[in-house]
């Protein structure tokens, strides 16, 4: 295949993932001078940022995938140690994820915010999010991904503590808290692997040189793999290093969705999945006896946060533990060390991403429209606002597992891979999982479509956006700006459930990866 | 692209002279004129300083023997890669905040004036004198013995970045040392005792130096800091009895270094000197003034002293010290609920970090990993490393600190009052100064991209190749101490809408005399953004930076 990768010209092709990082650096660079009032040149930049760069990876997938193309850069960051932006598949997967859903969350966001104060910071800091995002997903060695990762715990707190309450500072620093413990386990770990071996490029199969630090040191090599895993299980939201994530929930609905659905809680995972792939790969991984017991903590995380989030009766907590038990997925498929499990896992990566972000667009509908924040509120809201609660329905659906949403396809690998692996049973965390999920969404679903809503609060009815339909008075329109990114991702949710097998879906690229590492 | 050699040699000495001069014409010129000059002279030395970088950046050691006397009978002046980088940190330091103080002339202090005299007719030095038991008298805001005084801190700084021997580095330290007193003296009659207090320790310690620097002449019969560094070589090698002179000389130089640069337990004038000082003077003393010391102390160990294993006991003191300074700095930096006073301990805690790698440099072996498979590490990485690493988060400090302080000033002189409480919510109407602040957060935690996380990774690289591991535990405590303290001064600020505990009110925000002076006090918020962005942006010069300090290296 002759892909436009080959027509660009030899020198040039290093700069595509530097133009990719660069590309929403410069967004927020161009929005954080910008006046409050220029709302539609915000917007501009905003977007064509973001559809650019979807775009972009949208034109990479095939050469990247199919073809093998993997246009790197780098630059000397400190000595011997080289900071490294380079696409594979794994990166251009997460990458795909992140771009998609910042265009989709900024045009939410763009409604979401609109007439509230400080929307230049809130949109710069946005972008700056992403821009850690995307570096996080291009890194090609371990120090690079370090430095977005922390980029990104510095400038998702600003977003955390948007509102400005006394609730969100205490929030965002207790997430501090626990990103900056976090990174700093990441970065003892880092120290000490590199004193070993060098800068630690990522390699399928394990970094250069620690296979035989394994073989010859199992001891430190034990603890750097602890330090790495356990720092990036704090944004992966592993019990017990959860905590930070049901605060915060008191962020705008937009960042709540890009922290639970992409950025924070995926980058933890990714970086798991990196270590364990192309830092350590699996081989070694199994020598130093860490799969084991990294699958039970994972299993435990996986019942624990279903079982917390029912007990929760506000919408966006119930969400915020959902997502502890379905981050968990991801590293489940990686620990069991098969191509069915791993593609699984990977696949939830995206997958988990699409359904979440639904889910969360949805519940800020909720809010901003009727002002329902609890499940009890949520009463009759299938009548009232009938598309977002189809949405819901369908993120509800694909978290349960039901076909032929994205959730099912996941979920599918998973337990396929349980059985054809050393533990068979996981099958039955998943299944107890499963229902687990069930008992806590169906019941929003039952009360959206077939309860009886309570009495109206007549400020509902007239509130902002939220014009009241002349045939129906109950009826509410929802701004169009929220609605429509919700309903997108409800029908991706359906689409890559349905469309799996298709080249370059997202299933098809995470059993590629999976085939990569695992031969 | 080089400059002509002997064009580079005139720089070397007119980034001392030059600010000398400027320093000695401003006492002649009116306040506003003084201002110009001193905006000119900081253009002057940042041009004259960036030859100098790019000739030793290229590998060349600079020398210039003032008046065609070599050493040991004149003065020699010497730029090397470490001498290079301080330049250019105080050079850029120096122009940002001249810069604020000109657009800000309030931010230079306070003087006494009596009521019935003209301000403007007023000259600085005299108006004290001028005033009579019964005149009435009132401070205003902004004093012009600001820029003579600064002018010649600069020229004293320079003097000691690109000395070659070691008296004319003491009378550099004693120049800096007199003037950041008198600038200190400039905020008012709370910082009085302050700035006396900071007198005698500035005069004890720089007394303590030359006495130190008595005793290597006695030893070594040179000043010159590279004979005499031969000559301890020397002595060492033969097993001299004189070596006990030496330590002893090592001792007193890093005891009177220790208290310019406020290393714990000798802080305790740092605090009310750098918290009560005018907004535009505590970068100066924070980011510059301690420098200064450091600068010294490294040539003293590095250069002159070499790795003699006499002074195992001095570097292990010194650098419990340090893990002390950070300790106690932080927690005391937690305690604080004013905002100058947070930072200046928060400088406490910094110093910390640069006396930690004394003990790497008496055992710079790379005995930890020798004989690992795998190791990549090179023969004296670990000296480099450690080195580099110290100087990347002095000068790292030196950014983020002058930006921090400039902010915290800043929002002290517009609503009267630095307590955190009170400035609740300050961040709604200067989102600059807190994107200032957040940016030198960044750099003082150690976050990367920052000179500050590249520092700690090439100090905790070289303390783990060397097997000090205390070193990594040290420095995770600083780094968590200096996020909890930074995220105490900074969040509050951020404090958008009230809820029922608490009540939103900022203080009534200073009026300013004019229109033109409320757009020139919204530029100079600028400058602390500026010195924020250079924190995270020099981030990416960690090579560089290693390359740069291998010129003129000892090892």
């Amino acid at each position: 295949m002759v892909t436009w990768l080959e027509q660009i010209p030899g020198e040039l092709l290093p700069a595509i993932p530097l133009v990719m990082v660069l590309l929403s650096l410069t967004a927020a660079v161009a929005i954080f001078p910008l006046p409050e009032n220029s709302v539609k040149l915000r917007a501009g930049i905003n977007l064509t940022a973001a559809a650019t760069k979807v775009l972009l990876i949208i034109a990479l997938v095939p050469a990247v995938v199919a073809d093998g193309a993997r246009p790197e850069f780098s630059a000397p960051f400190l000595p011997g140690i080289d900071l490294v932006l380079r696409v594979d598949p794994l990166a251009l997967f997460f990458a795909g994820l992140s771009s998609l859903l910042w265009l989709l969350t900024t045009i939410y966001a763009l409604g979401y915010l609109r007439g509230s104060k400080n929307k230049s910071r809130f949109f710069g800091f946005f972008s700056l999010c992403v821009t850690a995002t995307v570096g996080i997903s291009f890194s090609g060695n371990l120090i690079t991904f370090l430095v977005f990762y922390e980029l990104l715990t510095v400038v998702t707190y600003p977003l955390v503590a948007h509102w400005g309450t006394p609730a969100s500072l205490r929030a965002a620093r207790i997430y501090l808290r626990y990103a900056l413990g976090g990174g700093l386990a990441v970065l003892i770990g880092v120290v000490w692997l590199s004193m070993y071996v060098g800068p630690v490029d990522f390699a399928e199969g394990g970094a250069e040189g620690v296979t035989e630090l394994v073989a010859s040191n199992p001891v430190p090599a034990l603890l750097i793999f602890v330090l790495l895993v356990g720092g990036l299980g704090v944004k992966a939201a592993l019990f017990p290093l959860h905590g930070w994530l049901p605060l915060a929930m008191v962020a705008p609905a937009p960042v709540s969705a890009l922290l639970h659905a992409v950025a924070v809680v995926k980058a933890g995972v990714f970086g798991i999945v990196r270590v364990l792939h192309d830092v350590f790969g699996v081989e070694a991984a199994a020598e130093l006896g860490v799969l084991t017991p990294l699958l039970v903590l994972a299993a435990f995380t996986i019942l624990y946060g279903s079982y917390q989030a029912l007990r929760q009766q506000e919408i966006k907590k119930r969400l915020a533990y959902s997502t502890i038990s379905q981050v968990s997925y991801v590293v489940l498929g990686v620990a069991m060390v098969n191509v069915l499990a791993t593609t699984g896992g990977i696949v939830h990566l995206v997958h988990q991403g699409i359904m979440k972000v639904t889910l969360f667009f949805c519940a800020g509908l909720f809010a901003e429209v009727i002002r329902a924040h609890t499940v009890s509120q949520l009463r009759g809201a299938g009548r009232r606002m009938p598309l977002t609660s189809a949405a819901f329905t369908v993120g509800a659906f694909g978290m349960i597992g039901l076909p032929p949403t994205a959730g099912f396809i996941s979920k599918w690998q998973l337990g396929t891979g349980a059985l054809a692996s050393e533990h068979p049973w996981v099958l039955w965390v998943l299944v107890g999982s499963s229902l687990l999920n069930a008992a806590y969404f169906l019941p929003v679903v039952y009360a959206l479509w077939f309860a009886d809503p309570e009495d109206v609060d007549p400020e509902t009815l007239a509130s902002g956006d939220a014009a009241s339909d002349a045939a129906d008075p109950l009826r509410v329109r929802e701004p169009k700006s929220l609605l429509v990114p919700a309903l997108i991702t409800a029908g991706l949710t359906l689409f890559v459930g349905i469309a799996a097998s298709l080249a370059f879906a997202p299933l098809q690229v995470a059993r590629f990866i999976a085939e990569g590492v695992l031969g | 692209m080089n400059a002509p050699m002997s064009l580079t040699l005139f720089c070397l000495g007119a980034v001392v002279l030059i600010p000398l001069l400027a320093s000695a014409l401003s006492v002649l010129l009116g306040s506003a004129a003084r201002r110009v000059l001193g905006v000119l002279t900081s253009a002057a030395v940042l041009g004259l300083s960036a030859p100098i970088l790019v000739r030793v950046t290229s590998g060349e050691t600079l020398e210039l023997a003032l008046g065609g006397f070599e050493s040991p009978l004149g003065i020699t002046l010497r730029a090397d890669g470490l001498s290079a980088l301080f330049l250019a940190m105080t050079a850029i330091v120096g122009a940002v905040v001249s810069c604020y103080a000109a657009a800000r002339p309030a931010a230079t202090g306070k003087r006494l004036v009596a009521q019935t005299v003209e301000p403007a007719t007023v000259t600085d030095g005299d108006h004290r004198a001028a005033l009579t038991e019964d005149a009435p008298a009132a401070w205003r805001t902004g004093h012009a013995g600001f820029w003579p005084l600064w002018l010649g801190c600069w020229s004293g700084l320079n003097a000691v970045f690109v000395s070659g021997d070691l008296f004319n580095t003491y009378v550099g330290l004693e120049l800096v040392g007199l003037t950041a007193v008198a600038l200190v003296a400039l905020g008012g009659r709370e910082a009085w005792a302050a700035a006396l207090r900071y007198l005698f320790i500035a005069v004890l310690g720089s007394l303590l130096f030359l006495i130190g620097v008595a005793l290597i002449y006695s030893v070594t019969g040179t000043l010159d800091i590279i004979d005499s560094g031969e000559a301890i070589t020397q002595l060492a090698a033969q097993g001299d009895a004189d070596l006990a002179a030496v330590v002893l000389a090592l001792c007193l130089i890093s005891l009177g270094l220790a208290l310019k640069v406020a290393l714990v337990p000798l802080h305790g004038w740092l605090i009310p000197a750098h918290s009560s000082a005018p907004s535009a003077v505590s970068p100066l003393l924070s980011a510059l003034v301690i420098k200064a010391a450091l600068f010294v102390l490294l040539r003293a160990w590095l250069w002159v002293a070499g790795p003699l294993p006499e002074l195992e006991i001095l570097a292990w003191v010194l650098a419990g010290m340090g893990t002390a300074a950070i300790l106690l700095g932080s927690v005391m930096a937690l305690r604080q609920s004013r905002l100058k006073p947070l930072i200046a301990y928060s400088t406490v805690a910094q110093v910390g970090y640069w006396f930690l790698l004394l003990p790497l440099l008496l055992d710079p072996e790379t005995s930890a990993l020798e004989g690992q498979p795998g190791t990549t590490l090179e023969e004296g990485a670990v000296l480099a490393g450690a080195l580099s690493g110290t100087v990347a988060l002095a000068l790292g400090h030196g950014l983020a600190k002058a930006s921090l302080f400039l902010s915290a000033g800043h929002l002290k002189d517009l609503y009267s009052t630095d307590e955190i409480t009170e400035l609740r919510g300050a961040g709604r109407a200067h989102p600059m100064l807190v994107m200032s602040m957040g940016l030198s957060a960044v750099g003082l935690i150690g976050l990367p991209l920052s000179l500050g996380f590249s520092g700690k990774w090439l100090l905790a690289t070289s303390a783990v190749a060397a097997g000090h591991y205390w070193i990594l535990v040290v420095l995770v405590a600083g780094t968590l101490f200096s996020a909890a303290y930074l995220l105490k001064a900074v969040a509050p600020l951020l404090v958008m809408s009230e809820d029922d505990q608490t009540a939103l009110t900022l203080p009534q925000a200073q009026n300013h005399p004019g229109a033109s002076d409320r757009t020139l006090t919204g530029k100079a918020q600028l400058a602390p953004f500026l010195l924020g962005l250079l924190t995270v942006l020099t981030g990416f010069l960690g090579v560089w930076l290693t390359g740069v300090l291998e010129v003129g290296a000892p090892w």
